[in-house]
């Protein structure tokens, strides 16, 4: 009667190891596939409705399917030969060009000296739709500069009226701002009306990331002269 | 009391794991731009994280120090304390502290390699076990596509890259530079939110000299996954301690196969893991993550605790007034850290510690009386000051603390087999623990009762009821890791057990 019990035991074990394994393996596929669905991405068309998450997402979770299933065949051919088209990936010749170049300049302005930092903000101009393009998530390109940088972001929040394919427009600490009146302004600031507002917050410096002729610029004003 | 004093594997799993991360973060990152400097800070950072408790423990039992501090589970804790000691210096100094901690990290190896002899060495399907446990992990660190190493390609590409990772990633990021806590999306504005894992990670970033973004995105697998689980394994240690005494059972081994076996079955779940409504939710919750581990810290320390009373009568000695001092307002401030990083720990901590209080009548005891009233007013003092504010902007109505409790009077957001499963583990638990007591023949259940050989199952059960009229996942998901601690812990009697029933 006690080794029934025993073997009952094993038998459990055995199946429980099962699905664990089971739900190991699908999470190292992800983990695989979900950077070929990057690297693929690369090659797909830009535009806003086919970055970010919700519906923006359908492409990237198109291709994970696609990897995964290729994977499961054992399609190896396939696989080395997106490896070999990715292997060659230039993303600053690619269509999202433009997005990596402001992605890059934002890691370079993180790496400012720390004293330096700390009396800093950045600026982004309303004509550089790359950057609040990013997502066709309205209330998630504001999040790019604090987040990469680490830098303090002067009027930095987004339009209320654009359509957005992810909702909860008062979540991640948006109606603080709004609670205290801060709101969207469609212009663009003067270098006059950023030193004003960096005064207000005891900065020195304004970094200015704009459009000029085509080309994605940044320029530091110093607001203390 | 000074038991298994070599017993290096803990560390060596978590070392394991961070070079598996590692590597795994250099492999993905291929073709682009990131730098092999930041992924070697991490891994120093991480080793002395690793190596300070270890060596630290050993050197003062070497020295026949043996107290309460000297436990591993605490110089833990205070690892971290150093880790941010380090970075608040930083932060004023604006000189680069991550030279002290390779100067630390040197020290410690020198140490090590002086011990090396003494130390017990490890069988080789330990390292394989380590390995692939730290790859399924770190997978399922990314597995809901929130974050990726390769970050800033995900959000170029708009591949998935969510509002929720860069909106972390913010706040963290000015903590990192103005010591600030809010988003940092036009100028300085206050957000009420719980924040100590932005504030610990963003000063780690500051630490490595990475961007909080990638920080989230890539480092904190190489140097908090690791420490995750190297405090969950001091914790157990410490819990097995006290069965161990008890119920005259075995220490644990963590290299024994059933202990992997268990471990691995627990946090990669035994049955098809979309049956789970928490999947993965310790790792894709930063501040979930951070929290468990500071759950883990405290509870080993707790235990440590217990122990020292258990051996030394530590409450009856005069000489330990110091002592409790220091415990009493490690203790405290703890308690403090683990609702900061996660407000659903609130409700937790203080449901176990308020049915710890009158269940053990540790009102009797002077000390715990006065540690219950301090731990009391700062309650009343968060729940008006802090978690009444909590998140009332973001609903811009009731306070979300309101929400909570009228959360059971509304649709059920879990269905019965939801429910199921987040009680899954401490059923188990629960069942092993009556089977073992009423296979001793004299077993009488009162009698058990009084002696407190249930507590452990009273807790869960506790936990089990008041959780269920909760409607919110982060709390709903903690009692699978307390009863985690507990199989874990009592995987020698498990064992004993199951050898006995041939």
């Amino acid at each position: 009667m006690k080794n029934y019990k025993k073997i009952f035991i094993i038998i459990i074990c055995f199946f429980s190891l099962v699905f664990c394994l089971q739900n190991s393996t699908i999470l190292i596929v992800k983990y695989i596939v979900s950077n070929f669905a990057i690297r693929d991405s690369f090659f797909k068309e830009n535009n806003i409705y086919n970055k970010g998450t919700h519906e923006g997402g359908t492409y990237y979770f198109a291709k994970i399917n696609d990897y995964s299933q290729k994977i499961k065949t054992f399609n190896i051919n396939y696989i080395k030969e997106k490896y070999d088209i990715f292997r060659n990936l230039n993303p600053h010749q690619s269509n999202f060009k433009i997005e990596y170049q402001i992605l890059k300049k934002l890691e370079n302005l993180s790496n400012i000296q720390q004293n330096e930092k700390k009396i800093s903000s950045i600026y982004i101009s309303k004509n550089l739709k790359e950057y609040w393009n990013m997502s066709c998530d309205n209330y998630m390109p504001s999040f790019l500069v604090p987040s990469i940088s680490n830098i303090v972001m002067i009027n930095g929040l987004p339009s209320r009226n654009k359509v957005s394919c992810y909702g909860h427009e008062l979540e991640h600490g948006y109606s603080d701002y709004y609670q205290v009146d801060k709101k969207y302004i469609k212009k663009d600031l003067t270098n006059d009306q950023l030193c004003k507002i960096v005064e207000d917050y005891n900065l020195s410096y304004v970094y200015i990331i704009a459009k000029q002729s085509g080309i994605i610029k940044d320029y530091k004003i110093n607001c203390n002269k | 009391m000074i038991v298994a004093k070599k017993n290096i594997y803990p560390e060596f799993f978590s070392i394991i794991f961070c070079i598996i991360a590692s590597f795994m973060t250099l492999i993905s990152t291929i073709g682009f731009d990131y730098k092999l400097i930041h992924v070697f800070n991490s891994i120093i950072l991480c080793f002395f994280l690793i190596l300070f408790p270890f060596l630290t423990n050993n050197f003062l039992l070497n020295k026949k120090i043996d107290q309460f501090y000297t436990s591993k589970v605490f110089l833990l804790f205070i690892a971290l304390t150093i880790l941010v000691f380090l970075s608040l210096l930083q932060f004023v100094s604006g000189y680069k502290m991550i030279y002290c901690i390779y100067f630390i990290f040197i020290l410690l190896v020198l140490y090590f390699f002086s011990i090396l002899k003494s130390l017990k060495f490890l069988s080789l399907w330990f390292l394989f076990f380590a390995a692939f446990f730290s790859v399924v992990a770190v997978s399922a660190y990314y597995d809901n596509h929130y974050l990726h190493p390769l970050i800033y390609e995900q959000i170029a590409t708009g591949s998935w890259a969510h509002r929720d990772s860069v909106y972390h990633a913010s706040i963290a990021g000015m903590y990192k530079t103005y010591f600030f806590g809010g988003t940092g999306l036009d100028g300085f504005v206050v957000h009420y939110y719980h924040k100590f894992s932005h504030f610990i990670f963003g000063i780690s970033s500051a630490l490595i000299g990475v961007n909080t973004l990638e920080f989230y995105g890539l480092y904190l697998t190489i140097v908090f996954l690791p420490i995750f689980f190297l405090s969950l394994f001091y914790c157990i240690e410490e819990v097995n301690k006290i069965y161990a005494n008890s119920l005259n059972s075995n220490l644990i081994k963590f290299n024994e196969p059933i202990f992997c076996l268990a471990l691995f079955l627990l946090f990669f779940y035994p049955y098809p893991y979309y049956l789970f409504p928490d999947k993965y939710n310790f790792l894709h919750s930063q501040s979930y993550f951070l929290s468990l581990l500071f759950f883990f810290i405290i509870f080993g320390l707790a235990f440590n605790f217990l122990n020292q009373i258990t051996v030394r009568n530590f409450f009856k000695k005069n000489d330990f007034i110091l002592q409790k001092f220091i415990f009493f307002t490690i203790f405290i401030f703890l308690f403090l850290i683990l609702i900061f990083s996660k407000v659903s720990f609130y409700y937790v901590i203080n449901l176990i510690i308020f049915y710890l209080f009158f269940r053990l009548k540790l009102f009797k005891i002077y000390y715990f009386s006065i540690v219950f009233i301090i731990i009391t007013i700062i309650d009343f003092f968060l729940l008006f000051n802090w978690i009444s504010e909590f998140n009332r902007t973001i609903y811009a109505q009731d306070p979300e603390l309101i929400s909570i409790f009228y959360s059971f009077f509304k649709d059920r957001e879990y269905s019965f087999l939801n429910e199921f499963f987040y009680i899954f583990a401490s059923i188990i638990f629960i069942i092993f623990r009556i089977i073992y007591l009423f296979s001793h023949k004299k077993y009488k259940v009162i009698a058990s009762f009084n002696n407190l050989k249930t507590l452990d199952i009273e807790i869960l059960l506790l936990l089990i009821v008041a959780l269920l009229i909760i409607n919110q996942e982060y709390f709903k998901g903690i009692q699978s890791y307390f009863a985690y601690i507990l199989i874990l812990s009592n995987i020698p009697l498990i064992k004993s057990y199951y050898n006995n029933l041939s």
